[in-house]
């Protein structure tokens, strides 16, 4: 991924601010127990895949399918293959039989928990810098033109990964030249395997390594994602339909516009194996703005959650769900989103609810020292209906003066900090449950930090869907050791800025600022239409690139004092013109 | 009546600066591969399209001049087939491809021999069969032109696939080379390799050399002296580690090189001028862009000036080396003065360039 979104991941639990974009975990790295075990393959007995594939992909007498058998993947991986099995191989297939194909394979050939984990921002639609740790030359080889999460997010064996690559070949012939780099040939007199690449003989990295690039990463590959693995070994053993129909609460976060919460129910479906329902409403924390939604959801591989809130073609407001169920049964974690190039989305976190109180988060993110009387809305599920001040804890140094209102699902309260009180983050404890990291304490803001750092956009509006760029800025606060940029920094949450666009000065004379399109006063930019633009020297179209500034007064300032700056980076760029993105996993 | 005559004066003097006289870059004409499917036809003095040649096999990617300048050996952009054209009839006189079934053969270049009765093809084969595909090893053929059959499958010296062959034959057609940094010498008769030639270690002392062969499109050697090729190296010194660029002269037919350094190394790309005694280059980096002129017989670098370039762009001179041509990518060719480096006049097409473009005199240089 080339641009980066400096996430707000996990709900709305305000705790130290990451200066740097955060990195999805690595995978875990190939362990083969049974070398011998590796290679047999996976039986594939569903008889809608042996029925839809069996023409191509033949069964031995052990029920394994080439190919399919020595493989393992994650849903979309899967519908991605599937894909490429109609666009380049002319299969046809019903929809319903792909759907069904896509579920059966993602249970019997899919990832482990714990393989899944570091994909899913893939699977979630993220705009991540990730740089896969495992092997550079392997993550250069693949990024050039796709995420490394669709690399991460299957397993073959050794095999199978060389026949990944020849697939790449045949049909990208490019690719082993200088666009894709997979072989390094020198020219004429040069070139060759085993020569020395100083004599311009092509092979060799000058590490004593005379394999070509992609046959370093198809080594790499089979020994680092290998088709089995303890985990998948002990996952599938134990995989079940996850025990869902219940109570949960919501508590997510959406970049531009807040925290929100809510609550929903789940409900299983009986007519689809694995299948769920959801009805919920939830609340933007800031506005107050309410929405209801209804969703319908299936669960792969006994943990991976895939829905969306409407499944008609004319509703526009259709949200994919993408979410992690965790192995307790407890907590579902992931990203709902939306928009043509699914970039409005919502870091959500589902809480089972019980009998018991939940404390699900604050509608504010600091509290400042020194201060009386702040209101701070505690939202929840089964809050009690009696509250006293002394049932609310902010820890040291922050004391609840008063109830102001109470709802089983909100509770509000004012609050006076301590002009000593301990700068830092504070749990906020109720009726027995406890939100970690809910507000932070802090003294003074110190800055503002926009995000995401580096934005993208894609021209739109004439041939293709624009894609838009929501930034937010949020303050923040030196830390304890009053030095910025450090691990001890303090997020103090979002704060409305004033927003403007300037050049970024890395061409001259590019005037990208007049022509790349619109930032509004919510931080939100709109690109400018797709296509040549007459108007634009060489015809260019309004591609470009420019600094987004966010400006920003604290409360109490001096009037006169100069705003706090912060500033991103806004790649705009062209649309995406062919579309690959995987949508069926979530019918 | 003063002052009206110092007008007529002055419109007669502003109307003659207007017309100043437009500079030609000369007589030749240009042949263009284009979408979709066509060569242009230029003449050079007018900068108008004359004719165009319709192609039969798709659109061009590669396009290859014949020694004798008659024909153009195109490869399409699928690269699974090939097409002749006949320069004067501006007609399609062959096509060909080695892809059979399931089994692609792809080209990745294509020499014809001097007498256009065979060519070389470097091929790589990609089959695909039920359920997987097979890239098979990059291969040399001998290709009958005539008869459309593989005359035969020419060994890669020391058994080392290469993936590039910049390849040309001696005048006589008895020779093939293949260019790098070591240049490969075979005969033609039955492609034994008689020689090899070392390039890279010139002298003690001068350190590593690297020669570049063929720029967008491949390799075009109108302006040079037939059995000769002049282009630009680099070598790194072995004390002070410093990249210097120089240009080297190859005899092939002897077997010798004229070589200078004449600056520091930079992404500069190098082409001859028609008389030989100049070379133009052009650097392009992230908004700079530069040409730059060399002089061949002082060995220096004469003049450098930015310009208003483009992101990606190539370089050529015109026939009477008084203009440079910027092109690539799309449908514009920037005409540019040679001698001042000023911006002239562009000509758009109706379509986008897809091949390098050849600057063909009218008489040989």
């Amino acid at each position: 991924m080339r641009a980066r979104i400096a996430g707000i991941a996990g709900g709305i639990a305000i705790a130290v601010l990451p200066l740097v974009a955060a990195q999805p975990p690595q995978p875990p790295q190939g362990r083969r127990p049974n070398a011998a075990a590796a290679d047999e393959g996976i039986p594939i007995t569903d008889p809608d895949v042996r029925l839809a594939c069996g023409s191509c992909h033949v069964a031995d007498d052990k029920g394994r399918m080439t190919r399919i058998s020595y493989r393992r993947a994650t849903p979309e991986n899967w519908e991605l293959t599937i894909r490429r099995m109609i666009s380049l191989n002319h299969v046809t297939i019903a929809p319903e039989v792909a759907r069904k194909v896509i579920k059966s394979l993602s249970d019997s050939n899919g990832l482990a928990p714990e393989e899944a984990r570091p994909t899913m921002f893939e699977a979630e639609r993220r705009l991540v810098d990730y740089t896969y740790a495992g092997d550079k030359d392997t993550h250069d080889l693949c990024n050039k033109c796709h995420s490394m999460g669709r690399v991460i997010s299957e397993r073959r064996t050794k095999e199978e990964w060389a026949g990944l690559l020849s697939m790449h070949r045949y049909f990208y012939p490019g690719i082993d030249g200088a666009s894709g780099g997979f072989r390094r040939g020198g020219g004429g007199g040069g070139g060759g395997r085993g020569g020395n690449a100083a004599q311009g003989r092509g092979a060799g990295d000058g590490r004593g390594d005379n394999r070509q690039p992609y046959e370093r990463a198809q080594d790499h590959l089979a020994s680092a994602f290998p088709l089995m693995s303890p985990e998948w070994a002990s996952w599938s053993a134990a995989m079940r339909t996850p025990k869902l129909a219940g109570r949960w609460a919501i508590a997510g976060y959406q970049r531009g516009k807040g925290p929100i919460f809510g609550e929903l129910q789940i409900t299983e479906r009986s007519d689809t194996p694995d299948g769920f329902a959801t009805d919920g409403k939830f609340t933007y924390a800031r506005t107050g703005d309410s929405v209801s939604r209804k969703s319908r959801a299936i669960v792969y591989t006994g943990f991976q959650w895939r829905g969306r809130s409407a499944d008609g073609a004319d509703d526009p407001g259709t949200w994919r769900e993408v979410a992690f169920i965790e192995r307790s049964g407890q907590e579902i974690k992931g990203r709902w989103f939306t928009g043509p190039y699914d970039e409005t989305g919502i870091d959500v976190t589902l809480r089972r609810v019980s009998a018991d109180a939940v404390v699900t988060g604050t509608d504010v993110a600091s509290l400042k020292t020194a201060s009386s009387g702040q209101r701070v809305r505690i939202f929840g599920a089964n809050l009690p209906a009696r509250v006293a001040p002394a049932d609310v804890d902010f820890g040291q140094g922050v004391k609840v003066a008063r109830i102001a209102s109470t709802t089983p699902d909100v509770l509000t309260v004012e609050v006076d900090v301590a002009s000593d009180a301990r700068i830092g983050p504070r749990d906020v404890s109720l009726a027995g449950s406890t939100k970690s990291a809910a507000v932070v304490v802090y003294s003074k803001i110190d800055g503002i930090k926009v995000e995401p750092q580096a934005g993208m956009a894609r021209l739109g509006g004439a041939a293709f869907p624009k894609r838009v760029e929501q930034f937010e800025a949020r303050a923040f606060s030196n830390g304890p050791d009053g030095k910025p940029n450090t691990a001890d920094d303090l997020d103090l949450g979002i704060v409305n800025a004033f927003w403007s666009l300037e050049e970024y000065t890395a061409t001259f004379h590019d005037d990208d600022i007049r022509f790349v399109g619109q930032l509004n006063e919510a931080g939100l930019f709109t690109p400018n239409i797709d296509g040549p633009n007459p108007n634009r020297s060489g015809n260019r179209n309004n591609v470009g690139d420019v600094w987004v500034v966010g400006a920003y007064v604290p409360p109490g300032s001096d009037p006169s004092a100069k705003p706090i700056r912060g500033r991103a980076h806004l790649l705009v760029t062209v649309p995406l013109y062919m579309d690959w993105d995987y949508r069926e996993v979530g019918r | 009546m003063r002052t009206l005559l110092c007008l007529l004066l002055a419109s007669v003097a502003l109307g003659a600066q207007q017309q100043a006289p437009r500079i030609s870059g000369g007589n030749g004409v240009f042949y263009i591969g284009g979408y979709p499917n066509l060569i242009w036809i230029m003449d050079e003095t007018t900068e108008k399209v004359t004719g165009t040649i319709q192609l039969k096999t798709g659109i061009p990617r590669r396009m290859q001049l014949s020694r004798d300048r008659t024909r153009f050996y195109i490869i399409d952009a699928t690269a699974e087939k090939a097409e002749v054209v006949d320069i004067a009839s501006k007609s399609t006189i062959d096509t060909f491809t080695l892809t059979e079934g399931n089994k692609r053969i792809r080209i990745n270049s294509l020499e014809p021999d001097p007498t256009n009765r065979y060519a070389i093809l470097l091929t790589r084969s990609g089959t695909k069969l039920r359920d997987r595909v097979e890239v098979g090893p990059a291969t040399l053929l001998q290709y009958d032109l005539k008869e459309h059959k593989v005359m035969r499958t020419i060994p890669w010296p020391d058994g080392e696939e290469r993936d590039n062959a910049n390849l040309t034959f001696s005048p006589d057609g008895k020779l093939l080379y293949f260019l790098g940094n070591e240049i490969l010498i075979f005969e033609t008769e039955n492609f034994t390799q008689v020689d090899r030639w070392d390039l890279s270690n010139l002298e003690e002392g001068l350190g590593q050399v690297s020669l570049s062969f063929g720029g967008f499109g491949g390799l075009d050697l109108t302006n040079d002296e037939p059995g000769f090729l002049t282009t630009a190296m680099t070598v790194e010194d072995p004390v002070q580690h410093r990249r210097m660029m120089g240009v080297a002269r190859i005899n092939l037919t002897k077997k010798d090189l004229e070589f200078y350094t004449i600056g520091p190394a930079g992404g500069v790309n190098f082409v001859l001028a028609p008389d030989r005694k100049h070379g133009y280059g052009l650097e392009s980096a992230v908004d700079r862009y530069q040409f730059w002129t060399f002089d061949l017989d002082q060995r220096r670098v004469t003049s450098r000036t930015e310009f208003a370039g483009r992101p990606r762009m190539s370089l050529k001179t015109s026939s009477n080396g008084r203009l440079l041509y910027i092109y690539n990518a799309g449908a514009t060719i920037d005409m540019y003065d040679a001698a001042t480096y000023k911006y002239l006049r562009t000509v758009t097409l109706d379509g986008d360039m897809t091949t390098q473009f050849y600057v063909v005199p009218r008489t040989r240089p």
